[in-house]
């Protein structure tokens, strides 16, 4: 058992929260136990027609508790503290009454090293509502909404096999700016005060919206199109679950039965990694107490895994990627790999198409088959012959996401952190280009 | 939940509702001397205290597995204040008098920082002040239930239908306590016990796959869910998709009429009425989340469908799964029409909403939780009856398509383009029904959707489903739904050039 070397005096005396559950858990005489005893800090400030319209923050302690005796699992997620240890107690007679889950292989016996993480403290106490208005001022555009986000997580593991200690914290700005018939938008993501920019996310947002004005009706129909960072995190995102080896197994994946062939494009590579320092979600270990890593997903274009917490890599003879979710495995980041071509290389091979800078509402007919819809929103910019020549609106993306992902013919040589309220996991993408999109529009 | 509603004469849905404050969660502790004590710290213009104590199941079964059993549990409170013409709210579920403290004045602290960087107040609508208590009464109570057994039946039933290759059940119940205080002297206390389930069935056949996502949810006992009635409506929806499958063929490219289901009907309503008639969309407040509407403020009385057309939301109607007699704000709830007779005519607000509308609130503030900021919500939305039915509207069709599902949909973020997809449809020829037709697909502006009514049926089915708003996201249990309505002369497909 390695204990992580970054505790501070306050968390060893935390620390105990979970170790203590799960003693007491096991002298109840289970086999598994795993507490995660979480406390955060969170603060939000919302704003519409260029003025703040709230400011929150969000205080919460909550343990997760895993328990298993043979094939026997349940968990619970204690919001109460006074009545904790009484849960636990209530829990643990539950266990006993339950049916086998015959597809519980269980958990990750460690021992475990975890390296050093720096967490920027500073964003816990950062002043959220200067920083918002800094946004709302830096915009040149008719009106701005947003919001500005920040968390401090501490989180406490503890299983019979490890304990471990983490501090995470992120700011990020999600902006969208309107002038009279347009909109665009930005997001600026950090794990660092210092790396933070919620004025330049306003700019460009500003900037998308005036490049965009004077929309004319677009027309249904194939396209190339050139998905900026933010939209093709955003499509991506919805799309997460299918690389989850508990949706796998559930049937709910384009990705199911596809091991080891190609799913995309062989210019298409992503992969998993909860190591890196600027990874808004990074994190020393999973929900299990595994320390993360990176792992490749999909290579040049074949699917080379699926993220996986030891039960369920068990279940598929694989090895954990340390994405415990103890239920369904989860993603910390998404890098998508950059490419070579600068955004004006990718546009200039667009002879008919369009470039779509935000989406929102996908939803699939068919999580199985991956037929899909979706919404682009904000600037839609029309390419013809390689130059950006007007804007138009109402269309629908109408496709299939194998199909996109296969036809993915470009990548940008930079990419940017996205996540924000439709993309639930931050996502690293560059500019992406895809031949040959369908699009409909309304009939009536 | 499918609730089959009848509309009287007057056009309100019976109501008959009881208190039965007398039953009260046992196993809840709630103290609401400490949502008292943050109401007495608060200093300013305006504090509200909403305090909750939950506990719920989630279960989840996958081919006939226990995949998933977890508890969950919560206690906290928050508080809101308008101060100095700010908004600030913060939580905490740290029940200490220090912690209550530090959320009372950082909820202050908030207001006043956010004020002071703003040129226009925000203001609260004054509204009358009630006290009052309800429950919801469970006449079986979920807890006695073994709920893993129940699930593991019902998976067992569907295993020898044809085609079917996975089934997972995501159930979920609670049981909420809420106590609400205000400084103007409001008090609401209320117990509502939910359940849902949804099921995702894959069906198979010659290398196709098609799914069917069914959420069915509504308040109160197992007695609730006894009457979601899986055992009958499960296979029936494996055995549709498989003819489907089997049998289904192309929806007619050339403009046919449409005949809809009250499953289509009700989701049309929530999301290109409902949605766009919530106060705080119209006036821009989640413009960078849900987005904004095609709505605005003056067109109250503008005309946007056939006289045909009226769409009601109430969040009063007994056993709806989006139930409750009081918003989060202490607000009475009633029933509203957003539509009526074709014309634009009430909007969804809460009390900042109607501030800036110069009106008062119609109670549609709600909150997921004690830790979320209470926003314009819907309830139960539904296209109110009319005098066909869905016999006569299939009778009078020469050619159209009956649309009684849908799958995939989405709409813009002004909620004026939508789409819908048929999970079980079918061609009338001729006024009948024919053969079953795959995945028709109904793109259609809203305007265009409401203007093209020609007949809406006497009979009402509510559907239970989540909406989805907020930031954070708060996840709302709604209700939709309505009678048969035939749509004439719709082009399927889209439009592709």
């Amino acid at each position: 058992m390695v204990r992580s070397k970054s505790n501070s005096n306050s968390n060893s005396n935390r620390s105990k929260n979970a170790s203590q559950m799960v003693k007491k858990a096991l002298n109840m005489g289970v086999d598994e136990v795993i507490c995660q005893v979480i406390r955060e800090k969170s603060q939000q400030v919302r704003f519409s027609n260029n003025e703040i319209t709230v400011g929150k923050e969000f205080n919460l302690v909550k343990a997760n508790i895993f328990l298993a005796r043979g094939k026997k699992k349940a968990q619970f997620t204690l919001e109460n503290m006074e009545t904790m240890e009484e849960d636990l107690k209530k829990s643990v007679k539950f266990l006993e009454k339950m049916q086998d889950n015959k597809d519980y292989y269980g958990i990750a016996e460690g021992p475990f090293s975890y390296r050093e993480r720096t967490c920027d403290h500073r964003i816990a106490e950062a002043d959220a509502a200067g920083l918002a208005s800094a946004a709302i001022e830096a915009s040149d555009a008719k009106r701005v909404a947003g919001v500005l986000y920040t968390r401090y997580q501490h989180l406490d593991l503890a299983s019979p096999y490890t304990e471990a200690v983490d501090e995470n914290a992120f700011i990020e700005i999600s902006v969208r700016a309107f002038e009279e018939d347009s909109s665009g938008h930005a997001v600026n993501c950090s794990s660092t005060l210092k790396d933070f920019d919620g004025e330049k996310a306003s700019r460009q947002a500003a900037a998308l919206a005036q490049q965009a004005a004077s929309p004319e009706l677009g027309r249904g129909g194939t396209y190339d199109i050139l998905f900026t960072p933010l939209c093709f995190a955003t499509l991506f995102s919805s799309a997460l679950f299918s690389l989850s080896a508990f949706f796998v197994d559930s049937g709910i994946s384009f990705f199911w039965g596809k091991m080891g062939k190609q799913v995309a494009s062989e210019r298409f590579s992503v992969a998993n990694d909860g190591t890196m320092e600027e990874g808004i979600f990074s994190a020393k270990f999973d929900e299990e107490g595994v320390p993360t890593k990176r792992t490749s997903l999909i290579e040049k274009g074949v699917l080379q895994n699926f993220l996986h917490n030891t039960s369920t890599a068990r279940k598929f003879d694989s090895e954990t990627t340390a994405n415990a979710g103890i239920d369904a495995p989860l993603p910390q980041n998404l890098v998508i790999e950059k490419g070579d071509k600068s955004k004006d290389d990718l546009l200039k091979d667009i002879d008919n198409g369009l470039m779509v800078t935000n989406t929102w509402y996908t939803r699939f007919q068919n999580y199985m088959a991956g037929d899909f819809s979706t919404i682009p929103r904000d600037a839609i910019l029309v390419i013809e012959d390689g130059e950006i020549t007007g804007s138009v609106k109402n269309i629908r993306i109408s496709d299939n996401m194998l199909g996109v992902l296969q036809n993915i013919d470009g990548l940008g040589d930079r990419a940017q952190q996205i996540h924000w309220w439709e993309c639930d996991f931050p996502i690293f993408s560059p500019y992406v280009r895809v031949r040959d999109v369908n699009t409909t529009m309304s009939t009536k | 939940m499918r609730q089959k509603l009848s509309e009287g004469e007057n056009g309100t849905i019976g109501l008959t509702h009881t208190r039965f404050i007398n039953t009260i969660c046992t196993a809840c502790t709630m103290n609401e001397n400490l949502a008292h004590n943050a109401l007495k710290r608060a200093q300013s213009d305006y504090a509200e205290v909403r305090m909750e104590e939950f506990r719920g199941l989630q279960v989840v079964i996958k081919n006939g597995n226990l995949d998933i059993f977890q508890l969950k549990s919560s206690y906290g409170l928050s508080v809101r204040v308008l101060a100095e013409g700010g908004l600030g709210f913060a939580t905490t579920n740290v029940l200490t008098k220090v912690s209550i403290d530090q959320v009372v004045k950082k909820a202050e602290k908030l207001a006043r920082t956010s004020a002071a960087k703003n040129k226009h107040p925000i203001g609260l609508s004054e509204e009358d002040i009630y006290t009052d208590a309800y429950a919801v009464p469970q006449k079986k109570n979920i807890e006695d239930v073994d709920r893993v057994q129940e699930l593991l039946s019902i998976n067992s039933r569907l295993e020898s239908e044809g085609g079917l290759v996975f089934q997972i059940y995501d159930y979920e119940d609670e049981q909420r306590v809420k106590y609400f205080v205000n400084s103007e002297g409001a008090e609401i206390r209320s117990e509502i016990p939910r359940l849902s389930v949804l099921a995702v069935l894959t069906v198979m056949e010659g290398g196709k796959s098609e799914q069917c996502q069914l959420q069915y949810g509504g308040i109160g006992g197992w007695e609730t869910f006894e009457g979601f009635n899986l055992y009958e409506k499960l296979p029936r929806e494996i055995q549709v998709v498989y003819r489907a499958l089997k049998e289904g063929k192309r929806a007619p490219t050339e403009p046919v009429d449409v005949v809809m289901g009250p499953e289509v009907v009700g989701i049309a309503a929530h999301e290109s009425c409902g949605h766009p008639f919530e106060a705080d969309r119209i006036l821009g407040r989640e413009a960078a989340q849900a987005g904004e509407s095609f709505v605005s403020p003056d067109m109250r009385g503008d005309v946007l469908g056939t006289e045909l057309v009226t769409i009601a939301e109430d969040p009063t109607i007994e056993g709806s799964y989006g139930f409750y007699l009081y918003d989060e704000e202490g607000v009475k709830a009633r029933k509203r029409l957003l539509i009526k007779e074709g014309r634009i005519n009430e909007f969804l607000t809460n009390k900042e909403t109607s501030y800036v509308l110069g009106e008062h609130s119609n109670g549609a503030a709600r909150a997921i939780g004690y830790d979320r900021e209470p926003i314009v919500r819907m309830a139960n939305t539904y296209f109110s009856a009319g005098d066909s039915s869905k016999g006569e509207m299939i009778e009078e069709t020469k050619k159209g398509i009956l649309m009684e599902s849908f799958t995939e949909w989405n709409i813009d973020d002004t909620r004026f383009n939508q789409r819908y997809i048929g999970r079980e449809a079918y061609l009338i020829e001729n006024g009948e029904v024919t053969s079953p037709v795959v995945r028709p697909v109904l793109e259609i502006t809203t305007k265009g959707f409401y203007s093209s009514v020609e007949a809406v049926g006497r009979d009402i089915t509510l559907f239970a489903g989540t909406c989805g708003k907020g930031d954070p996201s708060q996840g709302a249990p709604t209700s939709m739904g309505g009678p048969y309505v035939k749509l004439k002369n719709i082009r399927l497909g889209g439009a592709h050039g």
